[in-house]
């Protein structure tokens, strides 16, 4: 008869354990609301208004209710959260409920007296994302003046108080050559930074924040110039890129399993960015929702033009059915952004092993893709959907529709049609 | 008072601690700064849950050891000293109060 005190990785391992086999909700982000005091280049949300977002009682309900169906790990994030004026209340409850707390922001709005609340509630982890390291640079990505100043000062109030306190950044282009000057700053103060590359499509499909992305071949040269980036991505794609594990289901992440997301308007969703068997919690309990509608997702498979499904780097790769109905209007759609990102890290990667003859053949599947070939059958983006496909690649490579060719000609426009509802959030990097 | 004497009489959970059952554990999660060791999140096994949710500001460690033993068929000396240490390590987590706010740790 002890107590025990268990590292965390012990702790999430057990929860992950016990919690898979039963299906419980164990991880869930909120969503607070689409308000924002900035204007991002990048920003996926269309409708900054606050129009239809729950209210306090309303969201206190949810919290409350997940935390009876066994959330552990709660994320509380936006727009910004702390455009919410009752945040503190809306904390303090999530705080009673015994959740380990993550809190997204912008830290421009982050003062003293948010500072002194999260000191005496400490949250579990509490992440700035920078967009850049200069007031000049912030205008440029937020739209504001003197934001940058703001954020610094968020900073220090972050580091007096000893919080938890991580810093991260969108490597898009307007930041090509301040992500490492950023990841000096976060060193130097002792922080732990992270990027990624991922910038999504507008909730309203609007493909204009795309406008900003890096090319591939800058998102791989990130992870061939930092040596721990490089070392990170190698032991993530030893255990979990090869061997490939195929499966004919649609979803091969944990949303719906045991992981879910509810928007500004009350919307459960398996994913922040899928807007698929969606369940409105103003109209019912989070039980209803979770056991019922939104984990009949897992059930669906993989449509015949689902190129990417027999992919051998799916693991890898930043397509998933929310990226690809952000872009392609479908679930099922072929993202060729993220499959030549994919194909040159692996590459990256193969080399690093001293497999060359596997990374020469990764790395002529992104050439290829590059060159405008795509996949014969596949949904495209938006963007580029544009005159007959090509049938494979010729690199002899299996990834991305090169080994199967789609087993219909019939496009699936119906499946294209698919409403958005507003309250739709965008998914962030591993 | 030492801990043990203190551990001993009656005690209550700490108003900045949620107790709660996930995943057929039972957890402890601090929440406030101050009292509690919030670099933690404890669990506590089957027994240690019964213990737990015995204290109600009012039954002391012997008496809640005699309702362990009955409960989970064991010797009530040996029921007595665990939940003597259990109500001790509890203690000096944070995690539990003294009943009475003049009694200190």
């Amino acid at each position: 008869m002890t107590l025990q005190d268990l590292s965390y990785n012990e702790f999430g391992a057990l929860m992950m354990r016990e919690g898979g086999v039963s299906r419980l909700p164990l991880s869930g982000s909120f969503e607070l609301t689409f308000k924002c005091n900035l204007r991002c280049v990048h920003c996926y949300i269309p409708d900054y208004s606050g129009r239809n977002e729950m209210s306090t009682g309303e969201i206190k309900r949810i919290l409350s209710e997940a935390a009876d169906e066994g959330c552990v790990w709660m994320l509380l994030t936006g727009g910004e959260i702390l455009c919410r004026g009752d945040f503190p209340e809306i904390y303090l409850h999530a705080k009673r409920q015994g959740f380990l707390l993550t809190l997204f922001s912008n830290g421009t709005l982050l003062d003293e007296r948010i500072a002194d609340l999260l000191a005496e509630y400490p949250p579990f982890g509490i992440e700035f994302t920078l967009y850049g390291l200069s007031d000049a640079t912030y205008l440029k990505t937020t739209g504001f003046p003197g934001r940058f100043t703001r954020v610094r000062r968020a900073i220090d109030l972050m580091l007096e108080r000893r919080l938890p306190l991580s810093l991260k950044a969108v490597a898009m282009e307007p930041l090509a050559g301040e992500i490492e000057t950023m990841s000096a700053f976060s060193e130097a103060l002792g922080l732990r930074f992270r990027y990624d590359a991922i910038v999504h499509g507008r909730l309203d499909g609007s493909m204009k924040p795309t406008d900003v992305r890096s090319t591939p071949e800058k998102v791989v040269e990130y992870d061939a110039t930092d040596p721990g980036r490089f070392n990170e991505w190698l032991k993530f794609y030893k255990k979990f890129v090869k061997p490939t594990r195929p499966t004919p289901y649609l979803m091969s992440c944990g949303a719906g399993v045991n992981s879910f997301h509810v928007t500004p308007q009350g919307t459960l969703l398996s994913c922040e960015a899928l807007p698929l068997n969606g369940y409105d919690l103003r109209g019912g309990s989070f039980h209803q929702g979770w056991y019922g509608i939104v984990g009949e997702i897992r059930s669906r498979r993989a449509a015949d033009f689902n190129v990417c499904a027999p992919c051998e780097l799916k693991a890898l790769c930043d397509r998933c059915p929310a990226t690809a109905l952000l872009e392609t209007g479908s679930p099922d759609g072929w993202i060729p952004y993220y499959c030549e990102i994919t194909h040159r890290r692996a590459a990256l990667l193969e080399d690093g092993i001293g497999q060359h003859e596997t990374a020469a053949r990764y790395r002529a599947h992104a050439d290829k893709v590059k060159s405008g070939w795509s996949p014969t059958g596949a949904i495209l983006p938006r963007a580029v959907r544009l005159g007959a496909p090509a049938a494979a690649c010729g690199a002899g490579c299996p990834a991305s529709g090169c080994g199967r060719a789609a087993s219909t000609t019939a496009h699936p426009n119906a499946l294209i049609q698919i409403e958005r509802p507003p309250a739709v959030a965008s998914g962030s990097g591993r | 008072m030492t801990p043990a004497e203190t551990a001993a009489g009656a005690l209550r959970p700490s108003p900045d601690v949620v107790a709660r059952r996930v995943a057929g554990e039972y957890l402890l999660v601090p929440v406030r700064s101050g009292a509690a060791q919030m670099d933690y999140i404890f669990t506590a096994n089957e027994i240690g849950s019964v213990i737990f949710q015995l204290l109600d500001g009012r039954r002391d460690a012997g008496e809640i050891a005699r309702l362990v033993s009955r409960q989970f068929e064991v010797d009530e000396q040996r029921a007595g000293a665990d939940v003597r240490e259990f109500l001790a390590n509890l203690l000096s987590a944070g995690l539990v109060t003294p009943a009475d706010p003049a009694v200190g740790g």
